[in-house]
């Protein structure tokens, strides 16, 4: 059964990369991806927080070292009770 | 030390080519610290210390793309960060948050080549521009 949370997260980075065969690892990171520079990276995080209605810290964001901790750190933030 | 946990390290100097920041920055009584090509940052590196002054890196364009190329198509050359260390950067940027400042980062933590491979990232603070923290407190001597 399809992730929908890894779904959405897909599209937002096929979108941000302008890059319709951009497949997610968890091991991925900016060195990894063509164009992932300062400026798309503030779009990537503006965009995932905006999709998925959550506010990440900065102290949150300054623990992410590649896609997996994206997508668990989206993940903590969409699950019940925590508030963002 | 101030409320953020941060002291000052250096100033980010980019230019297109290095060598009219060298010879001002020498004409100064700067004088040549470390230089490297930092892969992971995709850019030229070169400190230049001063008994009196700053520290300032001057960062230039290596053969690939680099996140300073849309900066630099603006004008050839400009002073875009502030470098500073954190012996605690989380809690620096607690600090900052609490202060009120909206801050972004600008991509992953990374170590950096220039100082010994202690990791830095980069964070843009809105109304006051972009800086780097160092994490810990790299041997000025190595630098």
């Amino acid at each position: 059964m399809e992730d929908p949370i890894l779904t959405r997260l897909t599209s937002i980075f096929r979108e941000v990369f302008d890059d319709d065969d951009l497949v997610l690892k968890p091991e991925l990171t900016a060195n990894d991806v063509d164009g992932w520079d300062s400026l798309t990276h503030i779009r990537l995080i503006l965009s995932v927080q905006k999709a998925f209605g959550v506010k990440f810290s900065a102290v949150e964001m300054s623990r992410l070292k590649n896609v997996g901790d994206l997508i668990a750190l989206t993940k903590h933030k969409q699950a019940p009770g925590v508030v963002t | 030390m101030n409320r953020y946990g941060l002291e000052f390290h250096h100033f980010g100097l980019a230019v297109r080519s290095p060598e009219t920041a060298f010879r001002y920055l020498g004409d100064l009584g700067y004088r040549a610290g470390s230089t490297c090509y930092d892969p992971l940052q995709k850019v030229n590196l070169a400190m230049r210390h001063h008994d009196r002054m700053p520290d300032v890196e001057v960062i230039w364009p290596g053969a690939e793309p680099s996140p300073i190329d849309a900066m630099l198509e603006q004008g050839d050359s400009l002073i875009y960060h502030i470098c500073y260390t954190s012996e605690d950067v989380e809690r620096s940027l607690t600090a900052l948050e609490q202060a009120g400042l909206e801050v972004m980062p600008l991509g992953f933590p990374q170590p950096a080549l220039l100082f010994d491979g202690i990791e830095v990232s980069f964070h843009r603070i809105t109304g006051v521009g972009v800086i780097e923290i160092i994490a810990g407190v790299p041997a000025r001597g190595r630098l």
